[in-house]
């Protein structure tokens, strides 16, 4: 690797490091901001996954990497979904107001 | 026996060994932790009360490590980058630094745990602090895990750079590789466990 390509190289880890630090003041801020719940948590997760981007395109290389990787990856985002949907799905009734139960409950046919 | 593809692509994957081995190991890794968080989802969202997480934790020591991580995590891509550049004085200064990241985020969490067992809060306490402990102390199990290795990196294993510089190259990768998704966990578990 020549000396320019790693210069050039260090700089943009330098400046990526920047942008999470900054992301991070911004997380911790809008804790102090008393949004309601559901913007609150919606926001917080918005800036954790753009910091989460950041370190997975630009420290772990996923900007260009290989198809194999982005296929595992897909893979196991999909099957995360999944387990959420399986776990939150059990108790949907009392979560979400659904009424999955009323099927299996005794009644007039 | 010699281990085959640690250098150069397997022709049917078209990766490294090394490289495959550890998406798959970080695949299996995702799933783990989120099992733990959708835990953490259906127990919050079904319960009466929650307590006020930020009064019961200490925001600042979080914030500390959190910029901790993050800046271990990029002193390890900093050290790839020395090794693929052949400067291996620069590479062990990095990887040093990644070393004094990892052991003070550790000593910050042994602050914040004894500091809640003096207050007499453990894990049996409540559901939120029962997570806490399960989430954060899984999390400081890969920290110890990484530590290690990255010690071994920097210290006694620094010796195959001599004899086999582009499988020396492989295993700083990866053991970034392991480190950036350390700290990936830690960026949710921090304004999930502590901020909301």
């Amino acid at each position: 690797m020549s000396d320019a390509t790693y210069q050039a190289e260090t700089r943009a880890y330098l400046t990526t490091l920047g942008a999470l630090l900054a992301l991070t003041v911004v997380t911790v801020a809008l804790s102090y901001l008393d949004l309601p719940t559901a913007p609150t948590v919606a926001l917080a997760l918005a800036v954790a996954s753009l910091k989460a981007a950041l370190v997975a395109a630009v420290f772990m290389h996923l900007k260009g990497e290989h198809a194999l990787v982005y296929g595992t990856l897909v893979l196991t985002a999909v099957l995360v979904v999944v387990l959420f949907v399986l776990l939150l799905g059990a108790d949907a009734d009392r979560l979400f107001g659904t009424g999955f139960g009323d099927a299996f409950s005794e009644g007039p046919r | 026996m010699e281990i085959p593809y640690t250098s150069e692509p397997r022709p049917d994957t078209g990766l490294t060994n090394p490289k495959i081995g550890i998406w798959l190991f970080l695949a299996s890794e995702v799933m783990l932790f989120g099992s733990l968080f959708s835990a953490y989802a259906l127990l919050r969202m079904g319960a009466e009360t929650w307590p006020d997480q930020s009064a019961v934790l200490s925001v600042p020591l979080a914030t500390l490590n959190t910029v901790i991580l993050i800046v271990s995590s990029a002193t390890i891509v900093l050290a790839l980058a020395a090794v693929r550049a052949g400067r291996i004085d620069a590479y062990r200064r990095f990887m040093g630094l990644t070393i004094l990241g990892g052991a003070a985020f550790l000593v910050v969490k042994a602050f914040e745990y004894s500091d809640k067992f003096a207050q007499g809060l453990v894990p049996a306490t409540d559901n939120f602090l029962a997570l806490y402990f399960t989430l954060t102390g899984l999390h400081a199990l890969h920290v110890v895990g990484g530590l290690v290795v990255n010690l071994y990196l920097w210290g006694p294993g620094v010796r195959m750079w001599r004899t086999d510089p582009a499988r020396f190259t492989g295993r700083i990768e990866v053991a970034g590789l392991y480190w950036h998704f350390v700290d990936v966990v830690w960026i949710f578990l921090f304004p999930v466990l502590y901020l909301l």
